[in-house]
Order: C-alpha cells, then structure tokens, then sequence
C-alpha cells in the first residue's frame, strides 16, 4: 500500500493543544498538535455515534468527544473507556517547511 | 448458594451495569432481564436519528448479542418481572419462573406519560417500537399536532418538520421547555421553532383529543391527521412498590444507590436519590449512564458514595443545547459564534455552578466540557472574563 502525504494547513493554523477538522475526499480527520509541539492524527469521527471529534475537547493527550465524553488517547487512537469501546484509526502526520503533512492510504 | 447478580430492566442503565460487572472482574452469574424485545439501547436517538431513519436499532445498542455471549451475560428480552420477593431474595418472571439472587439492580427506567383528554389515538415516544410507528406516520405534508414543549416534543417537532410535515405545537406554561430552562434559551427555542416552520401555542390546554382534530379549552379546533404527546414521563415503580421497598417519585436510594433492602439497588430515571440534599431523578442519558456504571460497582462490594453533576444535551435542527450543574441566580453571559449562547451560573462567591449552551452543530460542546472542569476546581472566577467572548475558558482552568 502507497502512502499519499497530503496538505493539511500551516504549523500555526493549530494551537497547542488543540484540534482541527480536515476533510479530504470523502473522509473526514482530526489533526492535533499537543502541548509539546507534536502532530497525530486520528479518523475524524467518533466511534459510538459518528460525531466529529473535533468539536471536543483536547487535554494533555486525550480528546474528549462532544456528545457523551467518550475519550481517546489521540497518540495511539485508544478508547479510554465507556460510551467508547472502539479504538481509532490513527495516521501518519509530519511538518515539512512549516506545513503539516497528513498520511493517507492511497484509496480509489 | 451460588451467587447470581441479577439486572431488571435491559435499557440504558441496566445494560451499562450488566457490562460494567464483567469489565471489573465479576465472573459470577449474571442475569439481564428485560421486558422488550431488544439489546440494551440508547434512547436518545428515538427521537432524531431513528425517527429521521438515519439510524438503526443496532446504532443505539450498547452491545451485541456476540459481546453479551461472550461475556457470559444472560440476556432474558421480552419477559417482564412481575414480581419481587425481597424476603426470600428472588424474582418472578412473566412466564412464571422463579430466580434467586444474591445481589439486585432496579433499573425500570419509566414509560410516556398518557394524555388523560384522547378519545382518540395518540402516539407517544418511549421505546424503539413506537420511534417506528411513528415514523411510518411522518409523511410530506402529514398535519402533526405535538402536545407539550419539553425536549421529546420539541425534537419531534424538528424532526417531523425535517421531514416535511406541518406541525403545530402546544405547550401549556408560558415558555418552552420552562421547568429546566432558563429563560433566554427558551426564547431562542421558540424563536428557531417558529422560523423552521413551527406552529408554537404557549399557555393553551387540550380540552379533548378526536380523531381528526384537537380541541383546546379555549375553544378553537385544530384539524390534524396525528397527534404525538411528550408530556412527561411516568417511573415504573409499581415492582418496587408492590414488593415493599421505599419509593417517592422513584425508587428510593441512598447514597450509595442502595434501596430500602440491603442488597436491592436501583439506578437510571427510576432512581431517586439526593442531589443537594433534595430526594429527586435525573431522567437524562448521563445519569443512567453514571448510576448503571455506580450501582454495578456498589453491587460489588465497592461501597462508593454517588456524587455527580447532573448535565444533558438536547439536539433539534442543527442546533445543540447542552448544560452542566445547576442553576443559579447569578447569572453571565457570552455570546458564541453562529448566534449562539453560552450561559454561566455563579454562587455569590462567584465559583462556577452550571452552565447552559446553545449553538449551532456541537458548538457549546468544548466551553460545557470547560465549565464542568471549572465546577469541579472550584476556582473563583471574573464575570467580566466570562462575559468576554474573546477570553477562552481554558487558562482559566489551568489558573
Ligand atoms: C425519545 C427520547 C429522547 C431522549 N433524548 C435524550 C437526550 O437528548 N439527552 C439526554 O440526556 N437524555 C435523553 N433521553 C433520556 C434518556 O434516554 C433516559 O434518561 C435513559 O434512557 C434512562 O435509562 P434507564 O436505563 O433508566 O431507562 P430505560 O432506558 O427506559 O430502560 C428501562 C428498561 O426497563 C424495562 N422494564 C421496566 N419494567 C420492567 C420489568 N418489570 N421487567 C423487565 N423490564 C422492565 C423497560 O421496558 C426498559 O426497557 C431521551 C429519552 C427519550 C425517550
Ligand atoms: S458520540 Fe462520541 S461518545 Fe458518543
């Protein structure tokens, strides 16, 4: 499987310690930058109920969903416990001349 | 006598218990009995994913039936409890059978309060069945009449207006959803209801419901093809009562969800308990969520004080309400983006009490979160700042 890096927006687009939503094709990402400065990105959405985790909130490494307070550990997508029992789908990102960079798995 | 845990009541808080037994280690017997047909599921979407048919009954369900066979959980579906001997510690089902147990939970949750004025059929909104047949009722251009303006009747009313049928609701109080709202964000209620369509009559009564028309006091008909009633909901205490366990409102609870026998617990919308020092319910998904998880830990043994803070969210249209704690009279507030409205209670020392948002999408969602984690620190907090729509909550937190 190829890895396609796309354009996600500037380092300084995302707060530490914070989220963006990214839509790309028909998928949909949450890219975070945590308080040190690092990049993760996960599968947009929530796996109990579909919502965009992005409008959640990050603390230290965990979002925390906005519907029921599911919450992640966004570093390796890790369900932390009910409503959520599913993981998510984590990606690749890096920072490249100031862009954040977002890998997907070359899909048709 | 081997030990037997046995749930009564497979919704919501029941069905989050029965999985929480099993995440903290019991390996014992443990039964799940329910009086629908169903798994466990979540209400909350009833009246919008369900009713709109964007979501199935396995996208409510808090497990399948391989994770309940897999945790070894005996799910009895479609076989009410009919009676509760709490001396001789055991249960009668439906169908006649006895169980004993060694440990119980309550969690009957409660049923839709009935309109005492139908002479005619009216639909309500409880379970799953009837989210389907209502649904199959919601046509283009169906002539709906929604009797009360608390959250179920104001997100059929948005739903069935998603749909395409002409609604028209009736709330007897001067405002919409008036017992938990405070003011402005009833105001922004009616006023999104009326622009998406609505037909809103506030301080009117029904006289007397017939087949193809409401009747209301003051004399006016309201021609109709449907009538759909979300005036409340009625605990289902009557199992508790009859077998002598101390009930009010609900089922009453200590603080640790325990009932008036030793080894019965209850938990969700039928549970009464003391929040602040007065005996109430929470009908709301966090409470059965956090009293399903409480009581199933408590039936272990763990004897944890119940302590939470009561928050709910209701979503209609594109718009999401969401509060945490309580209201007080000292109240702030800020404005969000997309008109929105983020409301904060303060005490008189001006620590954080409960917040209510209103916004488009999930919008109040991050600033609720904030305040929730504002209430717990118990930090005195600036009304100006929180006023202040350019002053995010987060360094306040974090002081
Ligand atoms: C349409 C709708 C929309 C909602 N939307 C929201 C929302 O947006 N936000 C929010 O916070 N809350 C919402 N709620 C409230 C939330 O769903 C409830 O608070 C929650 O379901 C309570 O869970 P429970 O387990 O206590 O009760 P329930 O989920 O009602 O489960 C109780 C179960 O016990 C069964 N039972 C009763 N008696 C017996 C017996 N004798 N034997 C066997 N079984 C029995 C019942 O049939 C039922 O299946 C909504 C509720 C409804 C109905
Ligand atoms: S949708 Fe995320 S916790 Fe429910």
């Amino acid at each position: 499987m190829n890895d396609q890096w796309i354009d996600v927006c500037a380092v300084g687009a995302i707060d530490p310690e914070d989220v963006l939503r990214f839509d790309h094709g028909a998928h949909t990402y949450a890219v975070f930058r945590s308080a040190e400065d690092e990049f993760f990105a996960t599968a947009g959405l929530c796996t109990h109920e579909k919502i965009h985790l992005a409008d959640g909130l990050v603390m230290d490494h965990v979002i925390e969903c906005p519907k029921h307070n599911g919450r992640f550990d966004y570093r390796s997508g890790k369900a932390l416990g009910a409503p959520v029992c599913v993981n998510l789908k984590t990606y690749p990102v890096r920072v490249e001349a100031g862009r954040v960079l977002l890998a997907v798995t070359a899909e048709r | 006598m081997s030990q037997a845990l046995i749930i009564v009541g497979a919704g919501h808080a029941g069905g989050r218990a029965a999985l929480t037994l099993r995440e903290e280690g019991y390996t014992g017997r443990l039964i799940l009995i329910g009086d629908e047909a169903h798994l466990p599921y979540e209400r909350p979407p009833l009246s919008k994913g369900v009713l709109q048919g964007s979501i199935d009954l396995a996208g409510c369900s808090l497990c399948d039936n391989a994770r309940l066979a897999a945790l070894g959980i005996e799910h009895i579906a479609g076989n009410p409890v009919s009676r509760l001997d709490t001396q001789q510690h055991r249960l009668q089902l439906a169908d006649g059978q006895w169980l004993t147990y060694t440990g119980l939970l309550l969690a009957t949750g409660g049923r839709a309060r009935r309109l005492p004025e139908a002479q005619a059929p009216v639909l309500y909104l409880r379970t799953h069945d009837e989210a389907l047949a209502l649904r199959d009722r919601l046509r283009p251009g169906t002539r709906l009449v929604v009797v009360g303006g608390g959250f179920i009747g104001l997100e059929v009313a948005a739903t069935a207006r998603g749909l395409g049928c002409e609604v028209t609701l009736l709330e007897a109080g001067p405002r919409l959803a008036g017992r938990v709202l405070p003011a402005p964000i009833s105001a922004a209620l009616l006023a999104l209801h009326r622009e998406q369509g609505v037909d809103v009559r506030l301080n009117v009564a029904v006289e007397c419901i017939h087949v193809d028309a409401v009747q209301l006091v003051d004399g006016q008909r309201l021609p109709c093809d449907l009538v759909v009633a979300g005036i409340g909901m009625q605990p289902n205490i009557e199992l508790a009562a009859a077998a002598g366990l101390e009930v009010g409102q609900g089922i009453r609870v200590d603080a640790q969800l325990r009932t008036s026998a030793a080894d019965i617990y209850a938990a969700g919308d039928v549970c009464e308990f003391r929040l602040a020092g007065v005996y109430q319910r929470q009908e709301t998904w966090r409470n059965a969520e956090a009293q399903g998880r409480h009581a199933a830990l408590n039936l272990l043994g763990r004897a944890l004080p119940f302590e939470t803070l009561p928050g709910f969210w209701s979503d209609q249209y594109d718009w999401g309400l969401q509060t945490v704690g309580v209201m007080t009279a000292r109240t702030v507030s800020r404005a969000l983006p997309g008109a929105g409205l983020l409301l904060f209670y303060l005490d008189a020392d001006a620590r954080l009490q409960g917040a209510c948002g209103w916004a488009p999408g999930n919008g109040a969602a991050r600033d609720i979160k904030l305040c929730e984690r504002l209430i717990a620190a118990g930090t005195v907090l600036n009304p100006g700042s929180l006023a202040d729509a350019d002053v995010s909550l987060k360094p306040l937190l974090r002081g």
